[in-house]
This record gives structure tokens, sequence and C-alpha cells, in this order.
């Protein structure tokens, strides 16, 4: 893994405190356009991934690329400057998604439409869903809990899970998910079980 | 889980551990976290361009943007803009002050103003808003920003410098840019390469830092300019 994708053997690093550095004036802004230049492209597909449009991706990735230029003074080099970007792009994309729960997917199981599913077996609040991260590790294989994971916690779409996890096969991971959330109530009921009992 | 999964920037340094390192253990058992370090891996190099996707569209009017942004707004950067008042107690005050009952008649009228506009104007008929008031429109092939290729190292301590070549320019100008990234020297030349031998560079010392552009023009008008490049001088 590379901290630092440099193409040209400058680092990023080196750029910002050109920035810094500069100002106002053609040395800040030209510095400021080879570091963001450099991000442009990932930023966007990044959006993409997300909201699958291209004029929304512009927007999210303007918004990115607008407020990490705004807010670079604040960026002090403790982390890489790819980490601090990629940050600021997985929040603004975060906040631009509406969360999905744990147990329950509107979007990738048939039978979460036709309501099957008992209310009470809904976990939508973040807090609750991340003690349920014990359970996805004790009752998913591994593929599985990527899977759940990508969904659940980073609100990727389910092509954007296959294609991030490469999963073969027609239904992609959408049969991965409907296999784990199986896994998971039957999981969960076991446990309500037991602390009944 | 129960251990605090450590930051992104400390995983990526856990990878480079050997297998039985504890904490490189949580790396791979960790959903988590393998996953956040697999994420911002194809954050950084992005493989697949999903359908849909218009990279070289986006990268025009992003840069545009940018560059809007840059005369609209020049911030200091040690001295960041103010981007709104903050919300405090000053700030519910002065709403509160707007929203006591002498001010009320003057809301009510004001909504149905607005309400009547709405109506009256109905933005809906009017097709799409415009998102990116920044950006620039889409484009046809003949607006993409010019890409430029990596800097080649020469024999005799000149580069060769290259981009993808813009398919109505005539000429491209080339600038050099110093280690402040302001401009040193300037070329035209009428391929999709320039190769500067080691005097022809810019006189700075080995190792800086310095930028390049390239601006495509026909008949010497612009039709594209690409991003800052860097390169470190031989």
């Amino acid at each position: 893994m590379r901290l630092n994708p440099s193409p040209e053997g400058v680092a990023d690093e080196e750029l910002v405190r050109l920035v810094q550095a500069g100002g106002k004036g053609l040395g800040a802004e030209a510095a400021a356009d080879a570091l963001f230049g450099r991000y442009r492209r990932r930023v966007y597909l990044w959006c993409f991934r997300y909201v699958h449009d291209h004029e929304r991706a512009l927007d999210l990735a303007q918004d990115v690329l607008l407020n990490a230029w705004r807010g670079l003074a604040r960026f002090d080099g403790r982390v890489p400057f790819a980490c601090w970007l990629y940050a600021i792009a997985r929040n603004r994309c975060y906040s631009a998604m509406r969360p999905t729960s744990l147990i329950r997917d509107d979007g990738a199981d048939p039978d979460a439409l036709a309501g099957g599913i008992d209310p009470e077996e809904r976990f939508e609040e973040a807090e609750e869903e991340a003690s349920m991260m014990g359970l996805v590790t004790g009752t998913l294989d591994r593929i599985e809990q990527d899977a759940i994971y990508l969904r659940c916690w980073e609100r990727l779409s389910v092509d954007e899970i296959t294609r991030q996890l490469g999963i073969p096969g027609v239904s992609g991971a959408r049969g991965v998910l409907q296999t784990a959330r199986r896994k998971l109530r039957a999981a969960m009921g076991r446990r309500a079980q037991e602390s009944r009992a | 889980m129960s251990a605090p999964c450590p930051e992104l920037h400390e995983l990526l340094e856990l990878e480079s551990r050997a297998a039985d390192d504890e904490r490189r253990r949580h790396l791979d058992d960790c959903p988590r976290c393998r996953n956040r370090v697999a994420l911002y891996a194809s954050f950084v190099e992005p493989v697949i361009v999903p359908a849909g996707a218009d990279v070289a569209d986006a990268e025009r009017r992003l840069a545009e943007a940018f560059e809007r942004a840059w005369r609209a707004e020049s911030p200091d950067p040690v001295a960041p803009r103010e981007t709104g008042p903050a919300r405090g107690a000053g700030d519910s005050a002065a709403r509160r002050g707007w929203w006591a009952p002498s001010w009320r008649p003057a809301w009510a009228l004001a909504a149905v103003l607005l309400v009547g506009s709405i109506v009256l104007l109905r933005p809906w008929d009017r097709g799409p808003p415009e998102t990116g008031a920044l950006r620039g429109a889409p484009g046809g092939a003949g607006q993409d920003a010019l890409r430029l290729e990596v800097p080649v190292r020469l024999d005799g301590g000149g580069l060769r410098l290259s981009w993808a070549a813009h398919p109505e320019a005539d000429a491209y100008e080339v600038r050099i840019l110093g280690p402040d990234l302001a401009e040193l020297m300037r070329r035209e030349v009428t391929g999709a390469s320039l190769e500067l031998g080691r005097d022809e560079l810019p006189a700075t010392p080995a190792g800086a830092v310095l930028g390049w552009k390239v601006t495509a023009l026909r008949a010497g008008a612009r039709l594209a300019t690409s991003t800052t490049g860097t390169l470190r001088r031989p």
C-alpha cells in the first residue's frame, strides 16, 4: 500500500507546504492545482460509487475538494494527506447516504419488501449496530463479514460491494448478504432464547 | 473488536508487519479494519471506472470549479476564511429576536408571498436545477483537460515532458514553474512532447521541486489547459 500516491516523486506533503507557505499568489495556486489535480479523478470516482450519478458525484466531489482546500491550513501533517482527504470524502459521502439497517435491507432483501420481518428486529441506531460487530465476526464467514460491513457500515450499494469484493455469480453480493442476514437473525434468536433462559 | 481499532494511517503501516504480529493479526481478523484498508486502497488506486462515470468531464469541470473558487476566494491558507458564524448563545438570541411576536405578521406575509411566487414561477417546469454553480457545463471531447504524462529522465540529465495530444491543437505552450511554482520559463512546441537538456532546464538546484503546465493552442487561442504537474530537477 502506497501511503503517498505521488506519481512524479514529489510528495503531497511538499505541495501542501508550498500552498501553506505561499498564501495568495501564483505559486500557491499552482501548488494547490497540482495537489488537488492528483485527486480529482480519485475523489470523483469515490463519490460516484455511492451515488451512481455523474452530476451528483460531481456535486459531492466539488464539496470534498473545495472543503479540503479551504481547510488546508488545518492539515498538520500527522497523517498522510491522502488519508486526510479520504476521510473528508468518506464522511461527505456518508452524510449524503441514508443509513442501511444491519438486519433489514429493502434494497437487497426480497422478503423485506413483503414486510415479513418483525419491526422489533430492526437495528436502526448506529450504536446498536456497532454492538453487533461481535455477532458478525462470531457468526459469519469472512466474505459475509466483509459484505455486511460494507453494506451496513460503509453504506455501499450491493453492486459496488460485488465489485469491491470481486464476488462471482449472477446474484453477486445480493446472495451473500441474504445468507449473512439469515445467519444473523438465527444467531440473534439463539441469543434472545439464551438471555430468557 | 473489543480492542479499539487503530486509525487508518496506523493500519496502513501495520500491513508491512510480520503476519504473527499481534496488531497485524487484528488487521486480518477485524472486518472493520481490513475493509477500511481495502476501501482506502480502492480510493488511492481506483482500478474500475463504473458504467456511467465520465472521468474526463469530471476532471475538466472540477478543475474549472477550483479555478473559479480560487479567483473568488483566494484564501490565505494560514488564516482560513470563516465560512459562517459559529452557532452559539448569541446566535440563538439573535434568532429569538427575529422570531419575536412583533415580527410574526411580517413572517406570515413573507410566507404567503413565497408560496405565491413558487406557484406562479413553477420552478419544477424549468428542467433540472444547476447544481454545480462553480463548475462549467458538460463539454464535448475537445474541451477535456490535457492529461500530463509522468516526466522521463533522459541520459545526460535532461527531461522529456509529454502529454496527451489535443485533437484540435496546432501548438502547445509549456510553462515550467520554479520551486515556489512561479513561472520560470515558457516554450511553444507543435508536438505533444518537449525534451529539455540539462542546460535548458531552469537554473535551480538538483532535486528542486518544479512545476509544469501545458496549454493547447489553435491559432494562438487557448483550447485546454492541464493541471499543474510536478517534477524533480535531475
